[in-house]
């Protein structure tokens, strides 16, 4: 007996008679190439894949891939309820995204937690948007190296990033750098949806990193409205300490450490 | 208390409205499902973190559903997966595709009976056995670099070995219906003992 969709789906739900339970397993225990291709060719998940992934993953030791709070609040951010329902949200949900939203240093204000959306997709309340980025590392007589970016890895002070913002659609952005509790913008267009190189004069640019050290934080801000420097000042503030901006503008934000 | 029942408690506390405790859940889960995703040797850094975070998402907003939540863990996984094959489908066949494969969390949360569980830790030490028994050749060292070593994504395994995206992604899968069909047989052999 090879496994097929009813075989299978009745095995894992316990409708599967004893005997021919018993009669499966000696088949599939002693090898059989059908049944793992069948395996294999399936295009939906169930819960004994995530039990084989899940010993899958726990052979490889180490920290790579683990958590980190820039992730931990666009999670929280879309986990928020639609902004009709918000404004009838009780007190302790407020209390309880706030003190979600302050592991991340990307805080909400009360009263404005429809305002800020990192989420990409249609369930995005705001311009949906998404920071990426590339690592450019200047190799001695060759061209540069380059790689895509992943939040909170570690790069050389000799490197510089290349920007990308994804938008759900057309929007204004502003890119701004977040120092001690202020905001340095350095891009502000309106750009058009999808992914979008930055560019200067029609080429592409890079973010130098020389002369900085540590962790640096990077913000994308975008708005169907013009975006106003208080709306930066107050991002700038966000990502330091707390605080948002005051209007509905849609915040992403990277962070590398340059060392 | 075990990760089992750690999550479990978790579930609890997330429902209950606790911000800790989807945190903990993240924290202690993050790591699994980035692996999970960066499994398919055609996404880049992007999607991988994208796809991870779109199962949590989901996993969360779903989390009342879960009958079991001390299996948390393998559920979330399953999220993953589909999230990944979604995107997959999306890219390769459009969307109609996409959606008729989107019946993941929802499926799998309310699905009536529970899985029958084979000793704790059991899989693990399959999945060991089963490498060790791999023939020397181009799948064991595929295995070997993604899942044991672990530093580097399918992609850049497939960029290594000089070798098709496609090419490692079967390499893996094919691994992983070995080890699925070894629980599988473990899954009848309990359900053949009446349990």
């Amino acid at each position: 007996m090879h496994l097929t969709e009813p075989t299978y789906l009745s095995l894992l739900d316990g409708a599967m008679p004893v005997a021919e339970a018993r009669a499966l397993a000696a088949h599939l225990a002693a090898g059989c190439e059908a049944c793992e291709g069948w395996l294999a060719g399936r295009t939906v998940a169930d819960r004994l894949d995530g039990v084989v992934d899940g010993a899958l993953a726990a052979l490889a030791a180490g920290e790579a891939g683990a958590g980190h709070d820039l992730e931990f609040a666009r999670i929280t951010r879309a986990l928020a309820p639609p902004r009709a329902a918000r404004r009838w949200a009780t007190g302790l949900a407020v209390a309880a995204a706030l003190a979600l939203a302050g592991l991340s240093g990307l805080m909400l204000r009360p009263g404005e937690t429809g305002r800020w959306d990192g989420l990409k997709g249609t369930g995005a309340q705001v311009v949906p948007l998404r920071l990426r980025f590339l690592v450019l590392v200047p190799a001695a007589g060759a061209a540069p190296r380059i790689e895509k970016g992943v939040s909170g890895q570690a790069v050389p002070p000799e490197a510089s990033l290349q920007f990308q913002v994804e938008l759900g659609r057309e929007a204004d952005v502003v890119l701004a750098r977040a120092a001690a509790g202020a905001a340095e913008p350095f891009f502000h267009a309106r750009l058009p949806a999808g992914r979008t190189v930055i560019s200067v004069a029609g080429q592409p640019a890079a973010y130098p990193l020389a002369r900085l050290s540590g962790a640096q934080r990077f913000l994308a801000l975008a708005g169907e409205q013009p975006i106003e420097p208080a709306d930066v000042e107050r991002a700038g503030r966000g990502a330091a300490s707390g605080g948002g901006p005051g209007q509905p503008i849609s915040l992403d934000a990277i962070e590398v450490q340059v060392h | 208390m075990t990760g089992s029942h750690e999550d479990a408690a978790q579930v609890a506390a997330a429902l209950r409205g606790e911000p800790g405790g989807h945190r903990a859940l993240y924290d202690r889960h993050r790591q699994a499902a980035w692996r999970v995703a960066r499994g398919f040797a055609d996404f880049d850094a992007d999607d991988v973190e994208d796809v991870v975070q779109e199962a949590f998402v989901r996993a969360f907003r779903s989390l009342a559903k879960l009958k079991e939540p001390a299996r948390f863990g393998p559920w979330l996984l399953a999220i993953t997966r589909n999230r990944s094959l979604s995107r997959l489908a999306r890219r390769r066949a459009g969307r109609e595709l996409a959606d008729e494969l989107t019946r993941e969390a929802e499926v799998a949360a309310s699905e009536a009976r529970p899985d029958p569980d084979p000793e704790a830790g059991a899989e693990l030490e399959l999945v060991r056995r089963l490498i060790a028994e791999l023939p020397e050749g181009p799948e064991k060292e595929t295995v070997q670099l993604f899942y044991v070593e672990g530093a580097l994504s399918a992609r850049q395994i497939a960029e290594r070995l000089g070798v098709g995206k496609s090419a490692i992604t079967m390499r893996l899968e094919r691994f992983r219906a070995k080890v699925k069909r070894r629980v599988l047989a473990e899954v009848a052999r309990m359900r053949g003992e009446g349990s």
